[in-house]
């Protein structure tokens, strides 16, 4: 299995990544969310909807990168 | 120990008096002269600025304890110096997401700006 | 006023050609410029290659051989096959940051669309190198999860996450070389002569930094894309935890 903490460097691209990746699902949800919106006409429901599948997927993402930091221990 | 924040506070709430009335003076002098909507543009920009210091600020405060009490557990028990580094680094994720949320907000305002259409013809 | 007034040669020599005065694509030419900044030294060093080499060799093997073992760290024993993918994307993002540092040039990564054509060739490339590694079927039963009833509440979550992933690479690379170049162009607006060094000793820095953080992102995202997640892992085998 590959060590994935094996440089202190790569922690740093981890770290990197983890903050801009929990908005950028965020922001991800909204925008198809909006744009879907827009184009089936449902009111704000599916704005809604996809604003919090993008949220648990920013989270999912977090807690899979920090399992995969955890099992190295 | 009470004296010295309540005259943080008072000092805080003077600026912010002060930085009302200047921008309700820049607001109508900018309202007097220009089209009807260039204060919206004054008020977005100023906006953005404080929003984005306060923010950075106070992430950049809260990362900075945390990496601090990090360091603290570090040196008292090194053994546990991999543990520790992955919670410092879970608890650094989620502040510094909070501030990307803030800048998200300032670059929608700014460049996407869905209010826009009703001022710019 | 340095960066603002020697861009106007950049203008200039777009009239001569025949092109629109303000030139909209800057940073297309300034592409150009990394390549064949790129391409001749490459072609130099690799015309006569020796046993023992010489120096613009030498500095290349470095590169290679440092690239090679962070590959091999990071994905494993199949890493260096992907060294092509990783080295030009390496020396194109170093090149194309370092390029705003030289006086009368522009970053290409300071704008959105270098950035985001960089992580969408590390997209598509994982998603290419995860159907060929695993097989269509497999891959795409990645999207449901780790129990089948999670299904249709997973498969739009891995499809956002996996959409955030580019995203988050494009603007990361570029709101940091965006922002170090401004304060460059403002800092030397204002005052030319000594005070942008400090500055430029962290431009140079942030640079490294930057195509250090894309390329590991895009060799774990290639990692992680050759496997299952930790957690299917562990509902498909949980022995294999230790």
């Amino acid at each position: 299995m590959k060590g994935l903490d094996l440089h202190p460097w790569q922690q740093i691209g981890t770290l990197a990544s983890l903050g801009i990746t929990l908005v950028a699902a965020t922001a991800i949800g909204l925008a198809i969310g909006y744009q879907l919106d827009k184009w089936l006409r449902t009111s704000p429901w599916l704005t809604i909807l996809f604003l919090l599948l993008g949220i648990a997927a920013g989270f999912v993402n977090l807690f899979r990168e920090t399992w995969r930091a955890k099992e190295e221990d | 120990m009470r004296g010295k924040w309540l005259g943080v506070t008072l000092l805080f709430l003077l600026l912010g008096v002060g930085a009302a009335q200047g921008v309700g003076a820049a607001e109508s002098q900018s309202g007097l002269e220009g089209r009807g909507g260039s204060s919206f543009f004054l008020i977005t920009v100023l906006t953005g600025g404080f929003a984005m210091a306060i923010g950075s600020a106070a992430a950049a405060w809260a990362q900075g304890r945390a990496v601090a009490a990090a360091l603290d557990g570090i040196a008292r028990q090194p053994s546990a110096a991999g543990r520790i580094q992955t919670a410092m680094i879970i608890g650094l994720a989620m502040i510094e997401s909070l501030a990307i949320y803030v800048l998200l907000i300032v670059l929608i305002l700014f460049f996407a700006n869905p209010f826009i259409k009703f001022i710019a013809p | 006023m340095e960066n603002l007034e020697t861009l106007s040669w950049i203008d200039l020599a777009a009239q001569a050609l025949g092109l629109r005065a303000p030139l909209q694509v800057e940073h297309v030419l300034m592409t150009w410029v990394v390549v064949v900044l790129l391409i001749v030294p490459a072609f130099l060093a690799t015309r006569g290659m020796r046993e023992v080499p010489g120096p613009l060799q030498n500095i290349l093997e470095f590169l290679v051989e440092t690239l090679q073992g962070f590959l091999e760290a990071t994905i494993g024993p199949k890493g260096p096959k992907y060294l092509p993918l990783i080295g030009s994307l390496t020396l194109f993002i170093l090149g194309c940051n370092l390029l705003g540092l030289v006086p009368g040039f522009k970053s290409p990564t300071n704008n959105l669309n270098t950035t985001v054509a960089c992580a969408l060739v590390v997209f598509f490339s994982t998603h290419i190198i995860g159907i060929r590694e695993q097989g269509l079927l497999r891959y795409l039963r990645h999207f449901t999860g780790p129990v089948w009833w999670l299904a249709p509440i997973m498969v739009p979550i891995e499809i956002i996450g996996h959409l955030a992933r580019p995203v988050s690479l494009s603007v990361r690379l570029f709101g940091n070389i965006f922002g170090e170049d401004t304060v460059l162009l403002i800092l030397l607006s204002l005052v030319p002569f000594l005070i942008p060094l400090p500055m430029m000793l962290l431009a140079i820095f942030t640079s490294f930094v930057q195509t250090f953080v894309f390329i590991m992102l895009s060799m774990i995202y290639i990692a992680g894309a050759g496997e299952p997640h930790p957690e299917e892992a562990l509902a498909t085998a949980p022995e294999r935890k230790e």
